[in-house]
């Protein structure tokens, strides 16, 4: 955990560095409430808090003081396990819905939802190829039936339909 | 009371009640199974709303958002997995009962207590909103600021396990909001030369990410896990009547906690159901029995939490600001068809108001109903597989993403606060803060500016009004009481 609020502490402080130093280039106003006002408290909070998790976090690193770690009470619900099958299974899932954001307008829904649903049904364990054929393309058809055809939401069309 | 009458002839004509049973059973639905919750069933209604009348979209939240607190004991009991996080007090009590073959009693007492919870919740609602919406009718440009300064020092205290992980992800939020143009100057702030940016991050794709996609990513943990599954026949599904007056005094004060907590916005069920628990245990003559299957156990927690629903209302509708995480996915969902909750909204839209009060209540009894209906299906309906069902979620989510905007930017904004949200979550930050941070901020400085303008700049008008000073004072309170706190929990973890 303490690597991890590192992280985050550097990561959380770089941002609200470039987040302030871009208030430099926006314009002033003398009347009301200028746009750099609160922007320029969001982001001094924001930066003083990370500092003070990446000390806590050093410090506790450091040992000089035993420290309990910050905020380590999981909600006891859903509480992520970690490992190399589950990151790679993560990093997947991300990339498949990258790129089905990607090719859903060029490729349309139909065409572009069956591979997204059997990809992730693959990431999430699942073995049985009738199934997996039978959710993902029945799935992407319901869907596309239901919102396409009965709510007229206008979902992106496959280049023929 | 006519325009009551009116929200019961709205209410009860075939179409509507059709949507209000319809949401309950779906909230009942993503409530029991683990990994999804009333947020998401709300999210998952999204690509519908366009298409329904406002007070209609109200009645089939309203169902999911009560069906979906007591859904979530159903799993804590059969499977000893919480449905929601705040059915995860019901576990308690509630599997060691399943345990010894009373799952059909355990669910029937979490039912009762879920129903009363609920009515009293919605009474509390019915009678507390028009009240605060008066006042809140009468508040300047300064107050409201300091009404959201109150709001946004609720984070502190909503911020679970670190003071500093919640204060982070509050201030991560506000930076969030700030993306976007700037009100008063019109100048479009850190939307990097993205057209798409220029009117903010769009408030629909990062609730949907930071609530539902995030939870799909987090039960990528649970592949290739055996799925737990409750082989017992389910029988006696209610209570007797000496058991039930045994356990109406817990009931009842269980439920007025949880309205309690549920009107202090940004905290939720899952505080109230474990508040309630203790509270249960402590004033018990038996509270050794507690943990092992004693009744009280079940019934404090759900009171509890279907007490927080009314409650959780009551600043949505009056202030505009949400409860809990469920109103907040809620608020998006009616800025989204074009009702902004509010003040404004009693006298604009009495209609809506109304039809939603007595929509609430009526969910309460279909809730019961459905739930007694049910009871012996759930054993089998426990057992869809998360290989089927989290894909199908995650395609909803980005369905409903893009058929709020037709934009594909909107499934990257989406998909990105996913993997954020996933990360506030897996190490401590809290998402409700985030979300908080996310929704108050704008509203916080465009209030700020507004009275800013009526005073010519001068700062000093922020403390002149008595209501806006009290707000400041309930401010630095909540601060107060949220630094002591983390001193107490640092003294005693040593």
């Amino acid at each position: 955990m303490g690597t991890s609020d590192i992280v985050a502490g550097v990561i959380l402080l770089a941002l609200s560095a470039a987040f302030f130093a871009a208030t430099f280039s926006f314009p002033r106003l003398t009347v009301a409430l200028s746009p750099t006002v609160f922007p320029r408290f969001v982001t001094v909070g924001l930066s003083l808090l990370s500092l003070a998790l990446l000390l806590h976090s050093l410090r506790r690193r450091m040992g000089r003081r035993r420290t309990p770690p910050v905020g380590r009470e999981q909600p006891a619900a859903g509480s992520p396990a970690t490992g190399l099958s589950f990151a790679l299974r993560f990093l997947l899932l991300a990339a498949a819905g990258l790129l089905y954001a990607l090719l859903l307008e060029p490729a349309g829904y139909l065409l572009a939802t069956p591979p997204f649903l059997a990809a992730a049904m693959l990431l999430f364990g699942e073995r049985r190829w009738p199934r997996l054929a039978l959710v993902s393309i029945l799935g992407a058809a319901f869907l596309y039936a239901v919102f396409r055809l009965l709510f007229r939401v206008p979902l992106p069309r496959t280049p023929w339909y | 009371m006519s325009a009551l009458l009116q929200g019961l002839a709205y209410v009860f004509s075939p179409v509507h009640f059709l949507f209000l049973v319809v949401g309950t059973a779906a909230g009942i639905l993503v409530g029991a199974i683990p990994g999804l919750s009333g947020s998401t069933g709300i999210i998952l209604l999204l690509p519908f709303l366009p298409t329904l009348e406002p007070a209609v979209s109200l009645l089939a939240m309203s169902g999911i958002f009560c069906g979906s607190m007591f859904g979530g004991s159903i799993s804590a009991i059969l499977v000893s997995t919480p449905g929601t996080p705040s059915a995860a007090a019901t576990v308690m009590d509630g599997y060691p009962m399943a345990q010894k073959g009373e799952a059909g009693k355990a669910i029937g007492i979490a039912l009762i207590a879920s129903t009363i919870g609920g009515v009293l919740s919605t009474l509390c609602m019915i009678f507390v909103s028009p009240q605060l919406a008066g006042i809140a009718l009468e508040f300047g440009p300064d107050e409201y600021f300091a009404l959201m300064l109150f709001g946004l020092t609720v984070i502190a205290s909503v911020s679970g396990a670190s003071l500093l992980k919640g204060l982070i992800s509050g201030f991560f939020g506000l930076l969030v909001g700030l993306v976007g143009m700037d009100e008063v100057s019109g100048y479009a702030r850190y939307s990097f030369g993205f057209p798409a940016l220029m009117s903010g991050l769009p408030l629909l794709p990062v609730l949907i990410g930071v609530f539902a996609i995030a939870q799909v990513f987090s039960n990528l943990t649970g592949v290739g896990k055996q799925q737990k599954r409750y082989q017992q026949r389910i029988r006696g599904v209610l209570p007797s009547w000496q058991e039930f007056k045994r356990l109406l005094p817990v009931i009842v004060p269980s439920s007025f906690l949880g309205v309690l907590i549920g009107i202090i916005p940004g905290t939720g069920g899952s505080i109230a159901s474990w508040m309630a628990y203790n509270e249960a245990k402590r004033f018990s003559r038996d509270p050794d029995s507690f943990g092992k299957g004693n009744p009280a156990g079940i019934a404090a927690p759900e009171a509890a939490n279907n007490g927080t629903t009314g409650g959780a209302m009551v600043p949505m509708l009056t202030l505009g600001i949400p409860g809990d995480v469920i109103t907040a996915v809620m608020l998006g969902a009616l800025v989204l068809i074009g009702v902004r909750p509010g003040p404004l909204l009693f006298t604009q839209r009495p209609d809506i108001i109304h039809s939603l009060f007595v929509g609430f209540m009526v969910a309460q009894f279909v809730m019961f109903g459905l739930g007694l209906a049910t009871i012996r299906l759930w054993p089998r309906l426990l057992l869809v597989p998360g290989s089927v069902l989290y894909p199908l979620v995650l395609a909803l989510c980005f369905l409903g993403t893009f058929s709020a905007s037709n934009s594909v930017f909107d499934l990257f904004v989406a998909l990105a606060f996913g993997l954020i949200g996933y990360f506030v979550n897996r190490y401590g930050f809290s998402a409700a803060a985030l979300i908080l941070g996310v929704i108050l901020g704008p509203l916080a400085e465009r209030e700020l500016g507004a009275a800013l303008i009526i005073a010519h700049g001068d700062w000093s008008q922020l403390f002149r009004s008595p209501l806006a000073l009290a707000f400041h004072g309930l401010s630095l309170l909540s601060v107060a009481y949220s630094l002591a706190r983390t001193r107490r929990r640092k003294k005693t973890t040593g």
